[in-house]
């Protein structure tokens, strides 16, 4: 019995060892909206995210209060008007990687992936599915991703007086460096 | 149509433009305010693990003071200091983003920070921090 246990516990060690939980609280996301009028972009550093590199499940979790725009005031309508941030304050990603064996997180390199997952904005939440690489160096894993939303979609509704200001559709981009979970 | 009126219209005219000028390059907000409350990392950590959506009701958006004792300083993606602070939870505390010259900050040290509260992840987040001597 007290080795069975003991040989247990030397498993889980030994599992969690090779398939480490990677983490980061220092992700980026960006979007980008682009019209004639107006281009728009802010930055979140403020990114929550978590990959399991032995089930490809991954998790991002962002603060919408914490988007940093260039003008002040875009980002109080931005808060206010259209992503109502004191009623919706997180956007949140939960999905997997859809092809989990052509990455070897053991191994540098760059691997293109496919993901999908559910995304929630603005209370909204939609299945997605996007592409984007994982890049291995040593013990550092690195996510890129870019794709479009179309606000209409998280029932985002933007004034006829600043419709031809921001774009229908924009582009998210998320970059984030993970290290092994302590 | 009278003189009068004319000044009139005109004077409302650029008061209203400059208002509207003023409004879109008005600055963004900074945390040098007196803070709205100051807390340990641990009471506000346990405020939002506690009840999350009463502690965005208090602290959202507000000025918060915190101190407690520092678990991990890193850098962001564009170069700002992160200080953790420690809290009853074995990983997560409080996430405070500083500007990039508050290098000598360190783990370990006992610190008192001021930042905007933006809301709560797996940490709670602080923007803007100001680092204050005590």
């Amino acid at each position: 019995m007290k080795s069975s246990l003991l040989s247990l516990t030397l498993l889980i060690t030994i599992a969690s060892f090779a398939q480490p939980m990677y983490m980061t609280r220092n992700g980026q996301i960006s979007f980008y909206s682009k019209t004639p009028m107006e281009n728009i972009d802010a930055v979140n550093n403020e990114v929550t995210a978590m990959i399991n590199s032995s089930t490809g499940e991954l998790a991002f979790a962002v603060l919408i209060k914490s988007f940093r725009f260039e003008r002040a005031l875009m980002e109080e309508h931005f808060n206010e008007n259209y992503m109502e941030s004191d009623k919706f304050p997180k956007a949140t990603f939960s999905g997997k990687i859809t092809n989990p064996g052509n990455v070897n997180f053991n191994t540098n390199g760059n691997y293109p992936v496919s993901v999908e997952g559910e995304l929630t904005i603005h209370g909204v939440k939609k299945s997605i599915t996007s592409t984007g690489t994982i890049n291995i160096s040593g013990s550092k894993v690195t996510t890129l991703s870019t794709f479009l939303v179309r606000l209409a979609d998280y029932n985002i509704s933007i004034p006829a007086l600043v419709a031809d200001k921001i774009s229908e559709t924009v582009e998210v981009k998320v970059n984030c460096e993970y290290q092994p979970k302590k | 149509m009278k003189p009068g009126i004319l000044w009139t219209i005109l004077a409302a005219l650029v008061m209203v433009s400059a208002i509207a000028f003023w409004l879109y390059n008005k600055p963004h907000r900074t945390a040098e305010q007196r803070p709205f409350v100051s807390l340990s990392a641990t009471e506000l950590f346990k405020a939002f693990e506690s009840d999350e959506i009463s502690a965005n009701e208090n602290y959202l958006d507000k000025i918060i003071e915190v101190h407690g004792e520092v678990d991990e300083v890193t850098i962001d993606m564009d170069k700002n200091t992160v200080v953790i602070f420690k809290s009853d939870d074995p990983i997560f505390g409080i996430r405070c983003t500083l500007e990039a010259n508050n290098t000598h900050i360190k783990p370990g040290d006992t610190i008192h920070l001021k930042g905007i509260c933006k809301g709560f992840l797996s940490d709670v987040v602080l923007t803007d921090c100001i680092y204050l001597k005590h």
